[in-house]
Formats: structure tokens, C-alpha cells, sequence
């Protein structure tokens, strides 16, 4: 054969190879490029989801009640689809087709979390035949599931049957029968919490530090009607002031003082309240409140449920999750208050039983309701897609249990060859729905500081200083409805101003790095640290303003298991 | 003698098509697959810093290791715009009605740097910073060294692969 031949034969080989080689490795490429992309697009549209839901939070007077955060994370959800199909615009994907891909958004919250899934529809017998229902009987319909408690059942004696309500701090509810009396108790589990003095006479102390009363605590808020101030509407007319007030936050609801009434706001508007006592708003006893609570809880569970082992947990059937052999959730801890008692761990160090048992229960309590709602949705997805839950790795639950956060699911995209299937978690780091660790900042007036700030004690004026929640910092909204004088229109216009004035330190908040934690220390270690050298040092001093806010700002949160009476006296007594 | 000419094209031509043709292909492709591995690395770095607003040794280590695993040599430059809020707030200060605007301003890759050689070995970002990353090769890759044989289309910062990605960061860093 000749050489030409040879040539030619060569170029009949390699041509379609080097063609086909081509053209699998450009699919290949564009596949993983879309991959990286859907994965990018999911985690904008769910942060700008927790951007809407923070705002709409932290702007409105009643959002940490149950059907006013329904509507917050419904408008978040509707943020989140509009986000998504924004971001996949360009390829074609609207809202309406995204829904099918979506097999649900997850929020967790404090105590619980909510499931945006699609379900099916159940009418009364009455409703079925009324023509105008919005919603037909059998239809599927996207909405939110009931609200679901971190919540384990225990059976540790036959007299003996309860369930434990966990929360993302250490805060829980026991319901049920103990020892063959109901119980129906909550409260927050501190190990390090003692008392001292004579009843009605008590002084507590947390880590050796005293918890005291605290006064001057002022915040900035909008009152609309207060025509001493300077906000004027588009016709400049005056129609409220911006003014700083004394303020305590009791049961979710902020309380002011301006020297003659109490009132509260709601949507702007200004509510005297005459009952209550202005002497209980100038002096904020929330901490000694909050600490008092924990010393009393902790006591009851101590005596009664100290033996309480992780092995007595049972499954809603009352069959114990032991039986289940390596299907068993729950790690054997053993007793899961133990720190309560045992001497070299509090229960709320980071690695004690009570933290790991809590953990494990959050865990398995989303992750089986997340299974069956995405399995279900195998039942009503019109894209013909298998719909399986992505096993989420250790670090992702860690941020889940750590702060309120979204989940949100994509599944079952096209993406050339391959079905994407992707997952997204965002933590909302400033909401009013838990106070965490990190969400107390230090200030002396001028500039607020995260309390791990190098050096902070000496820098700042200790004795002037206070601790402040986070959401306190962030600017809030007020709204001026008005006619115009020309034209018979109604326009309004938005009010803006900052609870909390001061500047945000370049040291530790607008820059993280000068933090003195970085050693990988969590701040309540680095707090105890500060608390060891006594109140009469300047980092003795932090630890107490800081130990302080935090009781203060737990106290003062909205809890379903708030009992009004207990709420009512702290503000009405002499 | 036109036969042997014919056969010295051919041969050449022959040459061209079993060898440098061959060649230039599996280099591109070598080329796209590193673009690929460089686009993954660089997204899934800059995604990680996100979601743990932190930059550590580790992970900066691991991508450009990443990176550099695809037999090139690169220039990584790092960006973080930290937000600052402060300015805002005087701002709706002097007039309440009026809000002001977040400023930003920016920490580059030496500044990044600096701070991974720090005992913390970690750069700490706040929610709303926005990080950003990007990734060019400094070696002339084959594909690049055979194109610039044949076609002599050159320049001395000519690069085929690079690899961009930036976003807000979604948690603070601790």
C-alpha cells in the first residue's frame, strides 16, 4: 500500500475519534459547568429568601408570633421562587415550572421547623360542594406544613410517659406523665447557676459572676403622632419623631417609658399602657429573672430527671428505638442530664451528653419528616422525577442546630446527560427567634463590639458599658401614609432609623479579625475564661455585662410556653 | 519529479494529520479539562468561603493544590469587599428621613495572605462581604506553545485558562 494510503486510512481512524472524544468531553464540561452554576443560583436564591425573611422579621412589632412568622416565611418562599427563576431566566425556567423541581424549603427555628411542600388538599364534606372555595377537594396545593417540635418521647417507667421539646440552646419543654403526675414544664438548663441569701432576698450567680438589676437601657423608636419630633411627610407636615426611650422587652413585646406612661408600639402606633409600673421598665430585671428560672428549672430536673437515660426514648408507637438495633438514631449518651449532677461538665458545654442527645434528636426528627415530605413528592411532581433526599453531611447539620436556617432543595434539572440535584443551607444570623451565643454585642455608647474583641475590656469604658442584642443594630422601618395637597393621591413614605445608634467597631464587626477567639475557642469558653478572674477585674466586668444581655435578651423573647400571668406581674408590681 | 514532490506533500501532510493534528487536539482538550478542574476548584472555594465566612490555610492549600494537580502553573488573586455599614448610619443621622449607603472597601490577595501565615491560619469574613477569586495560568500550556508554532498568535500575557467566581458571604465567620 502506498504511503498515501496509509495516510488516508490514519485520517478515516482518528478524524471521528478526536471528533467524538471532542464533543463527550465538551458535554462533559458543560454539564459540570451547570452543575457549578444551578449550585451557585440555588445559594443566592436562598440567601435572598433569609435577606427577606430577616427584614420582614426584624421590621415588624409582632413577628415572633406563630401566624405572623407563617406569613414572614411565605413571603420569604415567594422571594425564594421569584430569586430562582430570576437567576434561571435565561435558560428558560419560570417560576411556575421551577415550583416541579422544588420538592421543599425547609425553615428551622428555635424550637421547631416548618416544611413548604405541596399536599393534597382535604375539604369538609360541606366545603366539597361550595363552588367559590378557592381550593378544590383532592387538588395539590403548595403551602406549609404544620409547624414540628425537635421533640423525643421517653418512657423510663411504666408511671412515666413524656416527651421533651429541644431547642437550638438549652432550653426545653417536658410534657406528658412523670411518675404518674402530668407535667407540663420549660425552661432553660444552666449547670452553673447558684444562689445565695435568705428567701425573698436571693442574689444569683452565674460562673461566679452576680447577675444585678440593670437601668438606662434606651432605645430609638418611631412613633408616628408624636408631633414633637422631626419627621415630616412628603407635604412636610410633621407626623411623628424618632426619640429614645427606657425600654424592657418582656414576653416578645418591647415596653417604653417616656418618663409619664408606658407604652408599646404596634405598626408605628403608640399603646399606653396604664397598668403597667414605669419604676419596672426604668429598672430591667429580666437577667435576674432569667438566671432565677434556670436555677429553679434546672433544680426540678436535676431531682427528677436525673436518671433519665437516652436508651428510655421510645418512637411515637412507644417502641423503644434500642429494639431497632443500628437503625437506632440516638447514640447511647447515657444519662442525659448527668452533667447535672457529675462535677467536670456543665450541660452546656458543647460536647456534654445533653448537647449531643439534643443534637441527635433535632437531626433525626428533620430528617425523617424531610424524607417521607420529599418522597411524597414523588406523588404530585408533573417532572417525572425521582425525588430522594440528599444525605446532608455533618458539617451542614452542625450550621443547621446552631441557628435558624433554610433549606431549600433543587431536583431533578436536566443539566445534559445527568439530573442536577442539589441542596442549599443558610444560616439567618439576626432574627428575633433566638438569642444566640454570638448575638450579643458589647457597647460603651460610641461603638458596639463583638465581646471577642482583643483586648476589649481596657479598650472600651467598662463601667459605662452594656450588652445589647444584634437585632438591635439593624435599621428598622417605619411607614407615613398621606394625601397629597395637589393631586387626590395617596402616597407614603418610608421612615428609616436604627434602634440602637452606635457605630460598628473596625475591629471586631465590620473587620472579624482582631477576635481573640480565633484559637477555635466557642465564645461561651472564652467567656468563662473572662469570668474567671471575678467581677472586680475589667474582664470580669465583660463577662458580667455579657452574661447579663444574654439572660435579659432570653427572658424577653416570645415563647409559646410563656406563662401571661408570671409576665403580667413582673410588669404590674409595686 | 512531480511524483516525488507529491510524496514529500504527502509525507508532510501525512506528518501534519497523524502526529500534530492528533497533537493539538488532545492538548486542547487536556486544556479543557484543566479549565474545568481550575472553574470547580475556584467555584467550590469561593462557595466554601461563603457559607463558613472564613478563609482558611486548609482549604486554601487543598484548592491550590487543586489547581495546580492539572501540571500548570498559576496566579491566584483573592478579593474580599467588607462591608461597612457605618457610613450609612451617620449618613440617616443628619437627616432622619434619608438613609445612607453601605460602603465597601477591599482587602486583596497579600492582605489575604498575611493573614493565613497568622497564628489563626484563617482570613474571618462577615455576612455581606463579598468575596470574590480568580484564577489565571502563567505557564504556556503545549496547546498554547503548538498554536503559537503554527498559527504565531502570541502575546506575553496570553492565557487560556481562567476561572472567576464571587459572591456574598452568607454566615459569619468564627
Amino acid at each position: 500500500m502506498k504511503i498515501q494510503g496509509l495516510a488516508i486510512i490514519a485520517i478515516i481512524i482518528i478524524l471521528p475519534m478526536s471528533i467524538i472524544l471532542n464533543s463527550y468531553s465538551t458535554n462533559q464540561i458543560k454539564t459540570l459547568d451547570l452543575q457549578i452554576q444551578y449550585d451557585s443560583k440555588l445559594k443566592n436564591a436562598t440567601y435572598d429568601a433569609i435577606k427577606a425573611f430577616q427584614l420582614n422579621m426584624s421590621n415588624s412589632s409582632t413577628s415572633d408570633l406563630a401566624d405572623s412568622k407563617m406569613r414572614d416565611i411565605k413571603a420569604s418562599i415567594n422571594t425564594f421562587y421569584n430569586s430562582l427563576s430570576n437567576h434561571f431566566n435565561m435558560y428558560g425556567y419560570g417560576k411556575d415550572v421551577l415550583q416541579n423541581y422544588v420538592p421543599a424549603i425547609v425553615y428551622t427555628l428555635y424550637d421547631g421547623y416548618y416544611i413548604y411542600s405541596s399536599y393534597n388538599n382535604t375539604l369538609d364534606k360541606d366545603d366539597t360542594f361550595d363552588e367559590n372555595a378557592t381550593y378544590k377537594d383532592g387538588e395539590n396545593i403548595y403551602g406549609l406544613k404544620p409547624y414540628i417540635y425537635y421533640s423525643c418521647r421517653y418512657k423510663p417507667n411504666l408511671n412515666s410517659d413524656f416527651t421533651i421539646i429541644y431547642s437550638l440552646d438549652s432550653y426545653i419543654t417536658i410534657q406528658g406523665t412523670l411518675n404518674g403526675e402530668p407535667i407540663n414544664k420549660s425552661g432553660y438548663l444552666l449547670s452553673n447557676v447558684t444562689r445565695e441569701g435568705s428567701p425573698g432576698n436571693y442574689t444569683y450567680k452565674y460562673n461566679n459572676i452576680p447577675i444585678t438589676a440593670e437601668s438606662d437601657l434606651s432605645q430609638n423608636v418611631y412613633v408616628e403622632g408624636d408631633l414633637s419630633g422631626n419627621i415630616v411627610n412628603g407635604n412636610n407636615q410633621q407626623v411623628g419623631s424618632i426619640k429614645s426611650y427606657p425600654c424592657r422587652k418582656i414576653n416578645g413585646v418591647k415596653y417604653y417609658s417616656d418618663g409619664t406612661n408606658v407604652f408599646s408600639i404596634i405598626n408605628d402606633k403608640r399603646y399606653n399602657q396604664s397598668d403597667v409600673n414605669i419604676e419596672n421598665i426604668t429598672t430591667n430585671t429580666n437577667a435576674i429573672k432569667y438566671y432565677e428560672d434556670a436555677y429553679e428549672f434546672t433544680n426540678f430536673v436535676k431531682n427528677n430527671l436525673n436518671n433519665l437515660k437516652v436508651t428510655d426514648a421510645v418512637d411515637s408507637n412507644g417502641k423503644k428505638y434500642t429494639d431497632l438495633g443500628n437503625d437506632n438514631p440516638y447514640y447511647d449518651y447515657g444519662n442525659i442530664f448527668g452533667e447535672l449532677t457529675s462535677g467536670d461538665k456543665s450541660i452546656e458545654d458543647e460536647n456534654s451528653n445533653f448537647n449531643g442527645h439534643r443534637l441527635d434528636v433535632i437531626k433525626n426528627s428533620i430528617e425523617s419528616n424531610l424524607m417521607v415530605a420529599i418522597a411524597n413528592y414523588n406523588k404530585v411532581s408533573t417532572s417525572e422525577v425521582n425525588f430522594q433526599m440528599p444525605k446532608l453531611e455533618d458539617t451542614e447539620w452542625e450550621q443547621i442546630t446552631q441557628n435558624v436556617s433554610m433549606i431549600t432543595f433543587l431536583q431533578g434539572l436536566n443539566i445534559g446527560g445527568k439530573i442536577y440535584n442539589g441542596h442549599s443551607i443558610i444560616s439567618n444570623n439576626v432574627n428575633e427567634d433566638f438569642v444566640s451565643e454570638d448575638s450579643i454585642y458589647i457597647s460603651d455608647g460610641s461603638e458596639y463590639h463583638r465581646i471577642t474583641e482583643n483586648n476589649l475590656s481596657n479598650i472600651i469604658d467598662i463601667n459605662n458599658a452594656k450588652g445589647y442584642f444584634n437585632v438591635d443594630f439593624e435599621r428598622r422601618t417605619g411607614t407615613v401614609s398621606y394625601r397629597s395637597q395637589n393631586e387626590d393621591k395617596t402616597y407614603s413614605k418610608t421612615i428609616y432609623y436604627y434602634p440602637k445608634g452606635e457605630l460598628a467597631s473596625y475591629n471586631s464587626i465590620i473587620d472579624a479579625n482582631s477576635n481573640s477567639s480565633s484559637g477555635g475557642k466557642s465564645i461561651s469558653e472564652y467567656v468563662k475564661e473572662l469570668a474567671n478572674g471575678g467581677v472586680t477585674t475589667n474582664d470580669g466586668k465583660l463577662a458580667q455585662l455579657y452574661y447579663t444581655a444574654l439572660g435579659r435578651e432570653r427572658y424577653g423573647m416570645y415563647r409559646v410556653t410563656n406563662k401571661l400571668e408570671e409576665v403580667q406581674e413582673i410588669l404590674m408590681k409595686e | 519529479m512531480s511524483d516525488t514532490l507529491i510524496t514529500v506533500i504527502a509525507i508532510a501532510l501525512a506528518a501534519v494529520l497523524m502526529f500534530v493534528f492528533p497533537l493539538m487536539t488532545m492538548s486542547d482538550r487536556t486544556d479543557d479539562v484543566a479549565q474545568l478542574t481550575v472553574e470547580t476548584a475556584t467555584t467550590e472555594f469561593v462557595d466554601n468561603i461563603r457559607s463558613t465566612g472564613k478563609i482558611t490555610k486548609t482549604d486554601y492549600d487543598s484548592f491550590v493544590e487543586a489547581i495546580t494537580s492539572t501540571g500548570n502553573t498559576y496566579n491566584v488573586e483573592m478579593q474580599v469587599d467588607v462591608k461597612d455599614s457605618n457610613l450609612g448610619k451617620k449618613v440617616s443621622q443628619a437627616q432622619s428621613d434619608k438613609i445612607g449607603e453601605n460602603t465597601s472597601y477591599s482587602i486583596y490577595t497579600s492582605q489575604i495572605e498575611n493573614a493565613l501565615d497568622s497564628p489563626s491560619h484563617t482570613y474571618y469574613c462577615k455576612e455581606g462581604d463579598i468575596v470574590s477569586a480568580s484564577v489565571k495560568n502563567t505557564n504556556q500550556t503545549i496547546s498554547q506553545q503548538l498554536k503559537n508554532f503554527f498559527y504565531s498568535v502570541t502575546g506575553n500575557d496570553s492565557y487560556t485558562i481562567a476561572a472567576q467566581h464571587a459572591g456574598v458571604v452568607t454566615a459569619n465567620g468564627k
